[in-house]
């Protein structure tokens, strides 16, 4: 299996265990990353705001690369995800669009034909390797510990741009945390917002939404939180104590990466899955371990 | 005690449109609506409203359609009006903001309706009514008319034939409340849940056309109810008539468009009338599908201008009938739609009853007749409500309030209390199954003396029981129960006005038809049915149509 | 038609009775093509008169029968039972969220009304118009953006399901911006751009675009791509809110860097404000997270260029 690997920015900065934790996993399982240095921006959804009709040029310019390479994208954010699979959807469902977008890409010697597909390494799991091939490769399952899976959003809504899973009753992250070994808790926000969107402009309110999040989490008793989305990860991790003291909600949860919680139960060695670069600590989780 | 100039009953379009007139013409008025107003049966047209725009249209053509569409018992004088008037008004709305598809040109596109012999009817995809609900209703907030919304209106004041105003439950209270108004408009719509297959929303409950008739007003022409030929069959859900007019055929069960047999001319475009009783035909004579329906085959439409034209009818069709009409043929049976009769009223929606008017539905110009074109009751709305807004203001301008006696809203108020506090007894919802059976059944599309004799005796019976008829909650904040069985309450008024005029009129005429007298009468029944309540049931008088321009002739299609 | 039981648990409040709300379970039986509305009607009038909810076209037109079915916010007559039978065991009925509760499932509207009505919400015409007998001309093109935005039933689907509106009272909603939007984009509208003005004050910035609006709506409004489009147009007013900030920085560094680069995007849209999170700051720095102030370019950075240059000649012409 191979992809064109898009990492997208934070994976490569502010969340940079989500990139080392992802080669890891990716070599464990046999899962060849192509990565398209050249890519920009996906835009998080504010290139849009800027500019719809750039946003959607920008993208196109990444889904020709990896055409070009003959090979589908291979996401590991949310955020990357959802707008990608957003600037698909426009394009292919309009064909005056496509044809102005592939006249500016038409510029810069570029063309985007409408084959590629965009996957988030959640869903390349399940519907590419097959959950029982990860499942046959976990050595350290995840016993005893108590798992909340939080999808957040843009990895799945709209259901019909994303083209994956029921939004309303997804069941991705429950159905890995469970081959791994460990125990899926339900809890009211699992599909909810952590608020990252909003958080350098309406911080207040963004801290709100992501203590809610993680105390719904923490009353079920979770041991910890994973995410697919680094964006969600800064807000409910890095920021956590900030929004805990502000909102007076003592929550002390820690989160880990799609990558880290695969990478753990397929043996991987917990120090070079960069859980000492996360603000909340992971070290009760690996204790139990 | 709440006053207002003008108190204007319904917020559909002939509400609204009314309120923004008296607003306008300098009255202090209020809107009373049982529903938020964008909430308003208005809300569910589809298909069009009508103008004559065309150069190679014009009024005369229209006024002619629409006199042959009510198999010319319309008033030929309240048609003139409303046809020379339409093409204003439906600019108006166009200027306020409606959404109107357009032609190539950006000019309002117009497209072919039943009994029309020009396509003069003007659309918003197959959402028209949203679309100009929608636009009124912001015009209303433009003009700050106050809106009592969630307000129940159970009787109307009239003391020497003087409209003094209303009582109202407020429904989120509880309390009965009066209303001194003096002008009182109408607005109300049909009634079409007095039959168990309707296409109309389960608030259409004949309240106003009911309210006037218990305060003593003579309603006018009830034995003349619209079916549609074409509701989704099981939910009865409005399949609008423009799928037929972008082109949608009628097929029975051995794959024929039969319509060729009732009307070769208009084919699928004949009046509603024709076409309901066609439909209904074919089913009685073994041509329908089991369960009683046909084909309205969309296909050679393609999907492109499924999609473009009729976008509400193809996700109403998947989701109500699980059929895609791009791919399949749709289900279809005729169903109560309309209600041509109602409050009679003039040119500007007066009334007998001094400082009483009425406007849309609930009214009776009368500009449909026996039998409405489609495309003219949304017309109908906006021109006389118009109209009655206007003379309702002008009145309140004339007159002082008249109160009336703390009595009446205290005797309004104990019998509500006695109908809350009554512990058991009959089911209002019961009675109104076994009402809507009857009528859909014996008063429906065929009419037949025995079988209306069968339908009055029933009626009679479920009146009877609701004199018993128990609400089965108690409380006062937002009694739903209470409202849905004052509502039935209505509806077995109306049913017996119904029954009477369909039983004394002894011929057959637009959507009226009985098995045992089929031809028309002129001679005998050239002439509008008017019911008066007594203590022996409705007493029945008549009264003249006024023919202007076009003597009654054969109406063949 | 064959039928199944199925159980409904449905929230009851009675303001005259009850001090909070509860749930009450009923067994209804349901066949494949009974709506959450049908069942509802058939306990008030089998079991339960008392039952009280909105409803009225029972066609998907009116927008009255709006509640959350199995928590998200939906109209009950187009929710088909059986659907939410299978996929969540039992059917779940409250009154929408974010409006306070009038009894059972009838929420009160009235913020909600409040809201989508405080920014002219009508169209502002030529009033030079009024005796004309022609209309404004007009194309289906021209006129589409506005037409999706006007096929709103102002049901309040969206407004009880919009997360920012639980935590953040001054955010307008979504309904209240889609209205704004279906005027701004009507070519007849003499407001036109001029209605941007003071959707900061509104909550223009508040949306977290968490997709709800849009996936809830019975419409497919799309109010969440309303906002998007709006805050797109505050710009052309030199709007200087930290959220138009947030989006120029943005910009600006994916312009010269490809990338985003992180410490002046958060330096550009926070200003001063980023001494809140000095020590966070240095803490990320510690774990080596903290984002470089000078990141480099990605390879090919003039073909991202080119398109930001090439775009903005096309908008431009």
């Amino acid at each position: 299996m191979k992809y064109a690997y898009y990492p997208g920015c934070v994976a490569k900065s502010s969340a940079p265990e989500l990139h080392s934790s992802t080669a890891l996993v990716a070599e464990k399982l046999g899962i060849e990353l192509a990565e398209l240095t050249a890519a920009s921006c996906c835009g998080a959804g504010v290139v849009n705001e800027g500019d719809p009709f750039l946003n959607l040029a920008l993208n196109a310019r990444t889904f020709a690369m990896a055409e070009d390479m003959g090979l589908d994208i291979l996401t590991i954010c949310s955020t990357c995800q959802g707008v990608m699979s957003q600037v698909k959807w426009q394009l292919d469902k309009d064909s005056a669009l496509f044809a102005r977008t592939n006249g500016a890409l038409a510029k810069i010697n570029m063309e985007y034909k409408g084959k590629v597909k965009i996957k988030h390494l959640l869903w390349a799991l399940i519907e590419d390797l097959g959950l029982s091939k990860v499942e046959q490769q976990v050595v350290k399952p995840l016993k005893d510990l108590k798992i909340a899976p939080f999808y957040g959003c843009y990895v799945l809504r709209p259901a019909e741009v994303l083209q994956f899973e029921d939004h309303e009753k997804p069941t991705s992250l429950e159905q890995l945390i469970t081959i791994l070994g460990g125990e899926p808790v339900h809890y009211e926000g699992e599909t909810k917002c952590c608020g990252f969107p909003i958080l350098f402009v309406q911080r207040e309110t963004a801290f709100k939404m992501a203590v809610t999040c993680l105390k719904n989490a923490k009353r079920k008793d979770a041991d910890f939180m994973v995410t697919p989305c680094p964006l969600c990860h800064i807000s409910l991790d890095i920021y956590q104590a900030k929004a805990s003291k502000r909102t007076q909600v003592n929550v002390d949860l820690p989160l880990m990466h799609l990558s880290q919680m695969v990478g753990l139960a397929l043996g991987v060695e917990p120090e070079k899955l960069g859980f000492s670069k996360h603000m909340v600590s992971m070290a009760r989780v690996l204790r139990v371990l | 005690m709440i006053k207002h100039d003008v108190a204007v009953v319904g917020a559909g379009l002939a509400g609204l449109r009314a309120a923004i007139e008296a607003k306008e013409k300098g009255a202090d008025v209020a809107v009373l609506s049982k529903l938020h107003p964008v909430r308003s049966h208005s809300d569910q047209a589809q298909g069009g409203i009508n103008a004559p725009l065309s150069e190679d249209d014009n009024w005369e053509k229209h006024a002619f359609d629409t006199i042959k569409g009510s198999d010319y018992l319309a008033d030929q004088d309240a048609v003139e009006l409303m046809c020379k008037d339409a093409p204003r008004a439906i600019i108006e709305l166009e200027h306020w903001g409606a959404l109107f598809s357009r032609t190539e040109a950006g000019r309002l596109a117009q497209r072919p309706f039943g009994g029309a012999g020009f396509p003069r009817t003007c659309f918003a995809a197959d959402k028209t009514g949203h679309v100009l609900q929608t636009t009124i209703y912001e015009q209303t907030r433009k003009n700050d008319v106050q809106i009592y919304e969630e307000w129940f209106a159970t009787s109307l004041v009239v003391e020497d034939n003087v409209c003094k105003g209303l009582t109202a439950i407020e429904i989120t209270t509880g309390e009965v409340q009066a209303v001194q108004a003096k002008a009182v408009i109408l607005a109300t719509g049909g009634a079409g849940q007095v039959y168990s297959k309707t296409t109309n929303s389960l608030t259409t409950t004949g309240d106003g056309i009911a309210m006037a008739y218990n305060a003593g007003l003579p309603i006018e022409d009830m034995e003349f109810v619209q079916f549609h030929p074409t509701s989704l069959y099981g939910s009865n859900i409005l399949i609008s008539e423009g799928a037929r007019g972008e082109g949608g055929y009628l097929i029975n069960t051995l794959g024929e468009r039969f319509m060729k047999k009732y009307a070769p001319d208009k084919m699928e475009l004949a009046p509603r009338d024709i076409v309901s009783r066609s439909i209904e035909t074919e089913i009685r004579e073994g041509r329908g599908f089991e369960g009683g329906f046909v084909h309205l085959d969309l296909r050679n439409l393609g999907e492109a201008k499924i999609n473009e034209r009729l976008p509400t009818i193809r996700e109403l069709a998947i989701y109500f009938a699980g059929v895609d009409p791009v791919k399949e043929p749709i289900p279809i049976q005729p169903a109560q739609h309309y209600t041509m009769g109602g409050i009679p009223a003039d040119l500007d929606g007066v009334t007998s009853i001094r400082g009483l008017y009425g406007a849309g539905e609930c009214a009776c110009v009368s500009v449909h007749g026996a039998n409405r074109l489609g495309g003219n009751s949304l017309l109908d709305t906006v021109v006389f409500g118009k109209r009655a807004g206007a003379k309702a203001a002008e009145y309140a301008k004339e007159v002082s309030f008249v109160s009336f006696s703390e009595v009446t809203l205290r005797e309004e108020q104990k019998r509500i209390e006695t109908l809350l506090n009554r512990k058991d007894g009959v089911k209002a919802s019961e009675i109104k199954k076994a009402l809507g059976n009857t009528m859909i059944d014996k008063v429906g599309i065929f009419r037949h003396r025995r079988e209306l004799e069968t339908a009055k005796r029933n009626v009679a019976t479920l009146q009877r029981q609701f004199q018993n008829v128990c609400v089965l909650d108690s409380s006062r904040k937002f009694n739903t129960s209470l409202i849905e069985t004052l509502e039935v309450g209505f509806a077995l008024d109306l049913a017996e006005v119904t029954i009477a005029g369909a039983l004394a009129r002894r011929e057959s005429r637009g959507a009226h038809y009985r098995i045992d007298y089929p031809k028309r009468d002129d001679a005998k029944w050239l002439k509008h049915t008017l019911a008066i309540r007594t203590a022996e049931g409705p007493r029945l008088s008549y009264k003249p149509v006024t023919i202007t321009r076009f003597p009654p002739e054969a109406r063949g299609y | 038609m064959e039928t199944k039981e199925a159980v409904f648990r449905v929230l009851r409040f009675n303001p005259e009775r009850d001090e909070k709300p509860s749930y009450q379970t009923f067994h209804v039986k349901i066949d494949k093509r009974m709506t959450v509305l049908d069942a509802l009607e058939d306990i008030k009038h089998d079991q339960d008169a008392s039952l009280t909810f909105r409803r009225s076209c029972r066609s998907g037109i009116c927008g009255s029968c709006a509640m959350k079915i199995n928590r998200l916010a939906k109209l009950a007559c187009k929710t088909r039972a059986t659907t939410e039978v299978d996929k969540h065991g039992q059917v779940l009925v409250e009154p929408m969220e974010n409006m306070p509760l009038i009894r059972d499932l009838v929420a009160d509207m009235a913020e909600f009304w409040r809201e989508t009505e405080r920014a002219i919400p009508w169209l502002v015409w030529d009033e030079s118009l009024t005796s004309s007998l022609k209309e404004n001309l007009l194309t289906n093109e021209q006129q589409q953006a506005s037409g999706k935005l006007a096929d709103c039933i102002m049901c309040g689907a969206c407004f009880s399901d919009c997360i920012s509106r639980v935590f953040d009272k001054n955010f307008t909603g979504p309904a209240s911006l889609a209205k704004i939007h279906r005027f701004v984009a009507d070519p007849r509208d003499k407001q036109g751009a001029k209605r941007v003005h003071g959707l900061v004050e509104m909550g223009l910035w508040s949306c977290t675009h968490c997709y709800f609006c849009w996936s809830q709506c019975p419409r497919d409004v799309r109010p969440v791509a309303a906002i998007s489009e709006l805050r797109t147009l505050s710009f052309g007013s030199l709007d200087p809110s930290q959220g138009a900030r947030h989006v120029e920085a943005f910009m600006d560094s994916v312009k010269s860097k490809g990338m985003l680069n992180e410490a002046s995007l958060y330096l550009k849209t926070m200003r001063w404000n980023m001494f809140r999170d000095f020590d966070l700051i240095l803490k990320m720095a510690a774990k080596g997270k903290a984002p470089s102030p000078f990141p480099q370019a990605i390879p090919k950075i003039d073909e991202v260029r080119s398109l930001f240059r090439l775009i903005k000649e096309m908008k431009e012409k």
